[in-house]
């Protein structure tokens, strides 16, 4: 049963996604997909196109910056990234928005939004309420946060993948974030 | 870790009376053993001596030479003002309809740990957890990650109700935790600043800019190591010249001669402007600095110029505000622009009514002289606090209890509490957005002092008189466990185990194992076992939960085990010699701020939206509120000695911090006995208005104005300019007459006087130094002041 209800804050900038699905890396926090040449992130939503035996294929969609067609972005400023294709062609663009067609292990896919994103909320939850009271995710924008974790992270002695796996976090359920965190 | 008692007695003066009273004791009783603990605390890390199960002396570990707060530990331990057992206020208990507006005015009721741990796990069992306020949120009564109170609050709350409401900033900060990310890109206040290292050789002009270096870093939110003691009398022999802006003569600006500038209070921005203008018109200004590190400067300039509202910002038009020549802002300017200059601003500034644009302020003046980055140049926020220019050793020190995730959104900004409690519901603006103030039911208070440090306490108490519930842990009869309903009495730091969190706040450099000195002799508990007793009548799970399944030395052997220490030190060897040491590396004491931005913006952007210095925000002018702008603007605070007020109330009360308190801690201490006048908090007035309103040194005055009236010994000083009094924040609150609502403050708490009205719409946070009063000369009798007396309580 899904516990969480998913809120695609794409839709105000034009893109319709019902996530379906999250990608879900045991370990890390990227998802290498070396024969298609793209690396996918953890947690991000995908909508499910088809399935066959143990290998799903999703659709990523998001935005692209005008300097590099490779990255897919969650949302307009660029923070937060879904994916990276280095095979040309497979991201499709249309202005500044972006679709990717990758074809992921069954293992590689949950529909828990929570289990997905386990490693960054848990490291956030237990590195950044050490010393002050736990602030809420959604108070904040992703630039806020930016600012608010770099200040602090020196203080949490948080390692560089952990810094990487909190922020990523961070930004995905900020205030112009693409997810929200369970009631 | 024994000495015997001959020894110690050779050093040691207070074991001396010791012996002298206990006379008649036998040989065995009068050599028996002397122990000798180590543990710490905020105010620097010690060893006790304990003879016969009692603390017979503190003294510091290592050099410090001004170890006199923490020797008043040992008096805090055995004071009259110790919450023995637990209470329940009488009309509480008893379930009377008007208990709650009988808060602070009638007897506790002595009651069975068993049954009061049922009783407030009842309480909080029927409040909604958006209904439940954590009072505790950012208290700091002592430094053990074990035992801390504001995480342990959370940690319970989250574990058994999936949070509660928390306060958004803090009161000592709030304004710019809230500004300074999105001007700089980082909160400025807590971070590492420059090391000493780089600014005794560079430096050449150090501003004081409300900056009291030498009181402010005599405590710790770790603990307090006072190295910088070392590094200020190198300061002083260094050459630099140093300036204090600031209505008072500092403990800092008399020490190191400091040329100082006596501003009225609040006017600090429109100093900053008349600086600015003046640099601008005179071409003075560093355009390259502007041009490649800064953002938006092209639409603040018109503002400077008067372009936007007819005003011109002229050292003219500043001088007349802030009663500083303009020939004497044109000097500073010109001295900062030809100098290396480093700006220390302070927190005390940006408490006060439009206190977001102050750090905002020196940040643009700071980019405009260009030096942003050099070594030993530019601004720094937090060069007074928690051992700021210490090297860091950047170690991990132990670990320590998460909180976990807090399911409840509904937050109170620091200053809106009264209004909170007053008017639930209420619908205000915050950072760009409306925030609905939650409807308060249930506060808990563990380890801290709301009605002390939150402003308007007049206004607070009728507030908290319409609470269901107010429970506190605290191990003394604060101010605030005097209004509660249910009191829990916790243990001190002397009487429980516990690790030290990584001391000091920035060099980090030390572990301390704070050992339990002594059995406390009361029913006291330790606050971790509170929660954990409270933890149980939710259920077997939360309880696990809270616990980890772990007592509290497998807590303190699994947080020392994530330090970095615990990889060549055993924490036997650490628990036995009461510390573990980090060396700082040679690199640390290089550290210039924002010294890679300087030197590569590109590579080592600032985290704000433009990757520079903010010096215009579309985000903050988007907000469209007429008290907070785009960019630094000069907004009249509601209260000062520039306005019509003082006509009725002709003195500016500031109230900064505390000079042998760490805010309220040690004031039921002997200490406060060095300082207090006739049992009152002092207040420091100009010799030229203590003529005007005929009082003079050592006299009780009342000050009063709309909000409150309050009691104060009076010091007749040079030390404050005219028109300004000071009355140090911290003191106890206790009102003459508790039966009485409003009724005078009897022991000089300033924030009887001082307003809840918050810095603007932006941040809402406290803004308690803008404050206008009146004093007159007390004649007649007056009660004793009764802050650190307890209430009346009864045995069942």
């Amino acid at each position: 049963m899904r516990l969480f209800i998913t809120v695609v804050i794409a839709c105000i900038f034009g893109i319709g996604l019902q996530a379906e699905l999250y990608i879900y890396t045991k370990k890390g926090i990227r998802l290498p997909l070396e024969k298609q040449k793209v690396t996918l992130y953890n947690g991000i939503p995908v909508k499910k196109i088809s399935s066959q035996d143990d290998r799903v294929t999703v659709q990523v969609t998001g935005f692209v910056s005008k300097k590099d067609k490779n990255k897919l972005f969650a949302t307009r400023n660029l923070k937060l990234l879904l994916a990276v294709a280095t095979n040309p062609g497979i991201l499709k663009t249309k202005g500044d928005t972006g679709v990717l067609e990758v074809t992921v292990p069954k293992k590689s896919l949950t529909d828990d939004m929570e289990e997905a994103w386990a490693t960054g909320s848990d490291l956030f939850y237990d590195k950044c309420t050490k010393c002050h009271h736990t602030r809420i995710v959604e108070h904040h924008s992703m630039q806020d946060w930016n600012a608010l974790f770099g200040s602090m992270k020196y203080k949490a002695k948080t390692t560089e993948a952990q810094n990487e796996a909190i922020l990523r976090f961070l930004r995905a359920f900020a205030k112009d974030g693409i997810l929200k965190e369970s009631e | 870790m024994t000495t015997s008692r001959r020894r110690f007695l050779q050093g040691s003066g207070v074991a001396a009376t010791a012996i002298m009273s206990t006379s008649f004791a036998s040989a065995t009783q009068l050599f028996s053993t002397v122990k000798k603990i180590p543990s710490a605390s905020h105010f620097g890390a010690f060893y006790a001596y304990v003879q016969d199960g009692k603390i017979i002396d503190i003294e510091p570990q290592g050099k410090d030479s001004r170890p006199t707060m923490m020797k008043s530990l040992v008096d805090r331990n055995y004071s009259n003002s110790r919450i023995k057992y637990p209470y329940v206020r009488k009309s509480f208990l008893e379930g009377k309809e008007n208990n709650k507006s009988l808060r602070g005015k009638e007897e506790f009721v002595r009651v069975p740990w068993e049954e009061v741990i049922k009783l407030v796990a009842k309480k909080i069992k029927e409040t909604p957890r958006d209904s439940i306020y954590n009072g505790t949120t950012d208290g700091w009564a002592h430094p053990g990650l074990v035992n801390y109170c504001p995480t342990l609050t959370g940690r319970f709350f989250n574990t058994v109700k999936g949070g509660s409401v928390n306060l958004d900033g803090d009161w000592s900060t709030g304004a710019a935790l809230r500004t300074n990310p999105d001007v700089v890109g980082d909160i400025e206040v807590y971070s590492l600043q420059t090391a000493h290292e780089q600014i005794l050789p560079n430096t050449e002009v150090y501003v004081m800019w409300g900056a009291d270096l030498f009181k402010t870093n005599k405590i710790d939110f770790a603990v307090a190591n006072r190295k910088n003691d070392e590094y200020f009398l190198k300061y002083k022999k260094s050459g630099m010249r140093f300036i204090s802006i600031d209505p008072i003569k500092t403990e800092t600006a008399k020490m190191f001669d400091a040329e100082c500038i006596h501003i009225r209070p609040n006017t600090d921005v429109a100093l900053m402007l008349g600086m600015m203008q003046y640099l601008y018109v005179t071409k003075k200004y560093d355009s390259d600095f502007i041009k490649k590190y800064t953002d938006g400067f092209e639409k603040f300039v018109p503002y400077l110029l008067g372009k936007t509202d007819g005003t011109p910002k002229t050292p003219e038009w500043a001088a007349k505000i802030t009663e500083v020549p303009a020939s004497k802002i044109k000097e500073l300017a010109n001295l900062f622009v030809s100098h290396r200059t480093l700006i220390a601003g302070n927190w005390s500034m940006q408490r006060a009514h439009h206190g977001e644009q102050v750090h905002w302020g020196i940040i643009t003046l700071a980019s405009m002289i260009g030096q942003v980055g050099l070594p030993g140049g530019g601004f720094a926020f937090s060069l007074h606090y928690g051992g700021g220019g210490q090297a860091s050793a950047g170690k991990n020190g132990p670990g320590g209890f998460s909180q976990g995730r807090n399911k409840v959104k509904a937050i109170i900004p620091a200053s809106r509490l009264n209004e909170t409690l007053l008017n639930p519901g209420k619908v205000i603006n915050f950072m760009g957005e409306k925030l609905k103030l939650p409807h308060i039911k249930l506060m808990y208070v563990a380890g801290a002092n709301t009605v002390g440090h939150q402003q308007d306490l007049n206004e607070l108490i009728q507030g908290i008189r319409k609470l269901d519930t107010l429970i506190v842990q605290d191990p003394w009869w604060t101010p605030t466990a005097k209004m509660a309903d249910i009191v829990l009495p916790a243990t001190t730091i002397l009487e429980r185990d516990d690790i030290s969190l990584l001391s000091g706040s920035y060099s980090g450099d030390r572990v301390y194992a704070m050992k339990k000195i002594v059995d406390t002799p009361y029913e006291a508990k330790d606050d971790y076992e509170i929660y954990a007793l409270l933890a149980k009548e939710f259920g077997e799970k939360e309880y696990k939960k809270f616990t980890d399944g772990k007592q509290v030395m497998e807590h303190i052997k699994a947080f020392y085990g994530q330090s970095d220490a615990a990889k060549t030190i055993s924490f036997e060897k650490f628990w036995e010699k009461g510390y573990v040491e980090y060396k700082i590396p040679k690199e640390a004491y290089q550290y210039v701020r924002q010294g890679d931005f300087r030197k590569d913006p590109v590579k080592n952007p600032l985290k704000t939206k433009s990757g520079k210095i903010q010096i215009y925000s579309k985000k903050f002018a988007d907000f469209g509120y007429d008290d907070f702008k785009g960019h630094v603007t000069w907004f009249e605070p509601a209260e000062w000695l520039g306005s019509k007020l003082v006509d009725k109330y002709p003195l500016h009360l500031l109230s900064p911090h505390a000079t042998y308190r760490k805010h309220s801690q040690l004031d039921n201490t002997w200490i406060a006995g060095l300082y207090k006048i006739k049992g009152r908090e002092p207040m420091r007035i100009n010799p030229k208005d203590a003529k005007k309103y005929g009082i003079s040194n050592g006299d009780l005055v009342e000050v009063y104005n709309d909000r409150g009236r309050l009691l104060v010994g009076t010091v007749v000083t040079e030390d404050i300019r005219e028109g300004v009094v000071a009355i140090e924040e911290g003191t106890w609150y206790s009102p003459e007459d508790p039966m009485q609502d409003g009724s005078r403050g009897n022991s000089g708490q300033p924030n009887v006087l001082t307003s809840s009205r918050p810095t603007s719409q932006a941040s809402q946070s406290c803004a308690a130094n803008t404050v206008l009063v009146a004093v007159k000369k007390i004649k007649g009798d007056v009660v004793p002041n009764q802050a650190h007396l307890m209430p009346k309580v009864t045995k069942i």
